[in-house]
């Protein structure tokens, strides 16, 4: 029998050059998308980086102000205030959008960079094996985790684990749960992508050439199989603001009897809600602003609607989540054209 | 490899011969693949009662400083396990409430059922022809405000949604029905509070309507008109609020679904042979895509359950997401555990049997292949 080596040449032993980012920015310049992506990106990141200078020690408590508290007198945008104060937590809503910026952009990366490894590798891993046991196993394990929502699972499993070190807050766990949980959506799609691609030419063609499932999975099937997580990222940004909103919200004014409040009816003044994952209720998080300036803004049956109060939060998610996508679209179709 | 003079081994072998007719393969595919994930079904169950075990019941005993060995571990395992399954899932700590959990969540149901019963029809009436037109469209101008809107609506979360809708609707509502609203937005008990001084008597504990239930039913067995228009008016509006969360998590699936079968080979095809483009998309399409939406809807039920369970929070209407969200807010662990597992047990055994819905209705027949 033949022995074949057990790597494969590389490009430059085969007398061919790699052609590095710089030649194929030439041949292919980015998309108007990956344009318009990287330059929200840098208002956002431009935003975090003054946020944590002018804020400087005082990183993770928004400033109130008592007198901005109670709801009758709620003040709109002016020069003073930019976006507004939202009463109840009686903060500025311009200085606790921007103070929370590091903070979000920290939160929903870190759980993103943990959700498309995990769910590349599973993915791929799983594709190159198909009808193995590895195959098998993390097909099993990704469909009993995503038969339950995740909001859900995220939030009883740290309620859970956050009895083990009872401090209120604790963000590190949080954000690792959350990636550790997100993963399954995503290495389906990879699992479908990996399957075809593990059977097309080139592939077969390093297999015979004596390249290990590593060097396969590594060289030839994770570069071609990154188009489904580039899809899932943007649509995994929704969930995790929904559980950092959606607690605060239910517990505050949601369920309406949870938190009497002593001073009256109409007297709306935010609690953090148990086993929540931030340290405290005027903790800089757009979500808990979300859902403050929610319980806040909406006064019924008055009939009032203090827009500003929730707007500027809102905004700030909904364009985080556009400039991911716009990045990952635009990444996308540049590595296509690439190629 | 197959010898010219055997032929082929595995295929003379009679027991191992697969069916000859096209509908034959198709049933034993189908057969095959259901008794492999009813195999399944019970893994998958015990790996969730395993996780949640590890994740809360290990930790809750370790802070109650009962340390305990691995067989006693094991021990409380196997109780745990015996718990979930007969529904011994403790007593109530909700509100008022002081009934067992089991039959709480009996009681709570019928309202989640129907809010459900509003809410599909209406997504499914608005997404299966939205999704067949805006993926049908040639134009790629419609493409990326449909990707982005979409977008931008799932990252609204749904009780900003649900408030709005609440909110545009709610005066008119208002005038109407002259409610007052008193601990939650537009809770149920006070509409019977403001109509009769107290709860009909068809109305248990305030919240429970009987005999079905079901208060949109109930109301028109009792011949209480002014109940039933309050709970339909209620109910749509829910249903909406429902419908506009989901929609944005289904479209921007359906719409690549219907966006790829526009390629194959028989569209171009028919359309070569003169087939009218409006038959092809709604007859041919609309019939090919059917399968592949049900599977979407499968995948997508968790995404659905937590827009229905906020609203169902929005309105303090007595059901099951109200349930979740209250003892999730209130880290009442005992509830929660046999809720994930309920929910969990619902969304495996439903994405099963939509799983073969959609091999049955697939026109090509996907399990002959």
């Amino acid at each position: 029998m033949t022995s074949f080596p057990v790597r494969p040449r590389s490009a430059a032993e085969n007398g061919r050059r790699r052609v590095g980012w710089r030649a194929q920015w030439a041949r292919r310049p980015p998309g108007a998308e990956l344009w318009i992506g990287a330059s929200l990106a840098l208002v956002y990141v431009g935003a975090a980086l003054s946020a944590l200078v002018v804020y400087w020690g005082s990183w993770g408590t928004i400033a109130t102000n008592p007198a901005w508290v109670p709801p009758f007198h709620p003040i709109g945008p002016s020069w003073a205030h930019p976006f507004g104060v939202v009463s109840g937590l009686g903060a500025d809503v311009f200085r606790a959008v921007w103070q929370a910026t590091p903070w979000d952009l920290a939160i929903v990366l870190a759980i993103l960079a943990i959700d498309a490894t995990l769910a590349l590798s599973f993915g791929v891993v799983a594709g190159l094996s198909e009808g193995g046991w590895a195959d098998a196993l993390i097909t099993f394990v990704s469909d009993s985790i995503g038969a339950i929502p995740s909001f859900f699972l995220v939030v009883a499993v740290y309620a859970g684990l956050t009895l083990l070190d009872p401090s209120q807050g604790n963000l590190p766990l949080f954000i690792a749960l959350f990636g550790l949980l997100l993963w399954p959506t995503g290495a389906r799609t990879v699992r479908e992508r990996a399957r075809v691609v593990a059977h097309e030419p080139y592939v077969e063609a390093a297999r015979a050439s004596g390249a290990g499932t590593a060097h396969l999975a590594y060289w030839h099937v994770l570069p071609n199989s990154v188009s489904p997580v580039l899809a899932q990222l943007p649509v995994d940004v929704a969930p995790i603001f929904f559980v950092l909103a959606v607690f605060p919200w239910f517990y505050n004014c949601g369920g309406g009897y949870l938190v009497p409040s002593t001073l009256g009816p109409d007297y709306f003044i935010p609690h953090l809600a148990p086993a929540s994952p931030l340290p405290s209720v005027a903790f800089p998080e757009w979500g808990n602003l979300l859902a403050i300036g929610t319980c806040a803004g909406f006064s019924f049956p008055g009939g009032a609607d203090y827009w500003w109060m929730y707007l500027f939060p809102l905004l700030a998610i909904v364009g985080l989540g556009l400039t991911i996508s716009l990045l990952c679209d635009g990444i996308d179709q540049w590595r296509r054209l690439s190629v | 490899m197959t010898n010219r003079a055997t032929g082929p081994p595995a295929a003379s072998a009679p027991s191992e011969r697969p069916p000859r007719s096209r509908a034959g393969r198709r049933r034993s595919g189908v057969v095959e693949l259901t008794l492999r994930r009813l195999a399944l079904l019970p893994a998958q169950l015990l790996f969730i009662l395993v996780l949640l075990y590890v994740t809360v019941n290990v930790p809750l005993a370790i802070h109650a400083g009962h340390s305990s060995t691995i067989p006693g571990y094991f021990r409380a395992f196997a109780v745990f396990v015996a718990n979930m399954f007969t529904g011994q899932w403790g007593i109530a700590t909700l509100g008022p409430y002081d009934i067992p959990w089991s039959t709480l969540f009996a009681d709570f149901l019928p309202n989640s059922i129907q809010i459900a019963l509003f809410a599909l029809p209406l997504c499914a009436l608005i997404a299966y022809p939205v999704s067949l037109a805006v993926g049908w469209s040639r134009r790629s101008s419609a493409d990326a405000p449909v990707r982005f809107g979409t977008l931008v609506v799932a990252l609204i979360p749904s009780f900003v949604l649900g408030t709005w809708i609440l909110y545009a609707v709610f005066f008119g509502f208002y005038t109407t029905f002259h409610d007052l609203p008193g601990d939650g937005i537009i809770p149920s008990p006070p509409w019977f509070d403001q109509y009769y001084g107290g709860f009909p008597s068809w109305v248990v504990d305030g919240w429970v309507t009987r005999p079905t239930g079901l208060p949109v039913i109930d109301a028109a067995l009792h011949r209480d008109w002014t109940v039933e228009t309050i709970t339909i008016v209620k109910t749509a509006i829910q249903a909406s609020a429902v419908a506009l969360a989901y929609l944005a998590i289904f479209l921007r699936h359906g719409r690549s679904i219907v966006a790829s079968a526009k390629q194959e080979l028989y569209v171009t095809g028919s359309r070569a042979r003169g087939v009218p483009e409006r038959t092809l998309l709604w007859r041919h399409t609309a019939r090919r895509v059917t399968p592949s939406f049900l599977l979407v809807f499968a995948l997508t039920i968790p995404g659905y359950l937590g827009a229905q369970f906020v609203v169902e929070g929005l309105f303090s209407d007595p059901g099951i997401g109200f349930i979740t969200l209250s003892v999730l807010s209130q880290a009442d662990y005992v509830p929660f555990e046999a809720l994930v597992f309920v929910l969990a047990a619902f969304v495996v055994v439903a994405v099963l049997v939509i799983d073969l819905a959609a091999a049955r209705l697939d026109p090509r027949g996907r399990f002959a292949r």
